[in-house]
């Protein structure tokens, strides 16, 4: 029961991680466009998000979607500079390389993963 | 919610600033056209982006709002009396472009390109991490 777990949550921090890329890389686009605030989506509330759907109340209302494409998006309104933008490029290049070593972590112990299960599979037959 | 959709909001941001690269280089090249078709000398352009919701993966692209010519600072007037374009007091309107702010505006067009650059590079990573975990 443990494996299917370690899997789901696998798969729910590679969702994350690919959404905050592209977050990340909507920020490095609009790097000077005037009045865009920089955005971060975290973690936490995403899962919570996830792990919660909207529940429906009446037969007649619309199914809330149980993973809302952006979750909790957080908006930087601090370091915003006189044309009203509030993107840093080093702190964004920081972060899509934190992202993509995030990543190769979890893709990697998806792999050892699906070994571990391929190893107790194939045992039987010795 | 895919790689592709943040690949496609990199690749917007390139082209927004290679479309000001563009201008720059228009703006440098006429540095010194003190005539122009529509008359007067050439006024420096100003490019302004927005930044475009994709509806569908809830990010922001950026695209070009528009180009517009720069009102906001003055021509430059050098007394030149024997110039045939010279106004009644002698001096001769020169267009308002500072190749010094040009250079810098360049310098800054192109390291965003090479920062859109490396958010694809980051995102084909992934892709190819993901594809990986097929073998």
């Amino acid at each position: 029961m443990d494996g299917i777990n370690l899997s789901q949550a696998l798969r729910h921090r590679m969702d994350y991680l690919i959404t905050r890329q592209g977050v990340v890389s909507g920020n490095v686009a609009n790097a000077s466009t005037p009045n865009y605030l920089a955005r971060d989506v975290d973690f936490d509330s995403l899962l919570s998000k996830k792990m919660a759907p909207m529940k429906q109340t009446d037969a007649q209302h619309m199914p809330g979607k149980a993973q809302s494409a952006l979750g909790g998006v957080t908006v930087d309104k601090v370091n915003i500079r006189h044309d009203g933008n509030s993107v840093k490029l080093d702190e964004e290049m920081l972060k899509l390389q934190e992202i993509q070593m995030n990543y190769r972590l979890m893709t990697q112990l998806k792999a050892k993963h699906a070994s571990m299960q391929r190893m107790a599979v194939s045992s039987n037959n010795r | 919610m895919d790689l592709m959709k943040s690949v496609s909001v990199s690749a917007s941001g390139m082209a927004a600033q290679s479309t000001r690269m563009q201008m720059i280089a228009e703006n440098i090249a006429n540095a010194n056209s003190i005539e122009t078709p529509e008359g007067g000398p050439y006024r420096r352009k100003v490019i302004l982006f927005k930044a475009a919701l994709d509806q569908s993966s809830g990010l922001h692209e950026v695209k070009v709002q528009r180009i517009s010519k720069d009102y906001s600072k003055p021509l430059k007037q050098v007394y030149d009396p024997t110039h045939e374009l010279a106004d009644a007091n002698g001096f001769v309107a020169h267009p308002n472009v500072s190749t010094f702010l040009e250079n810098i505006d360049m310098r800054e067009a192109s390291r965003a390109y090479e920062a859109n650059m490396s958010a694809i590079e980051s995102a084909k990573e992934m892709m190819v991490r993901s594809l990986d975990l097929l073998r």
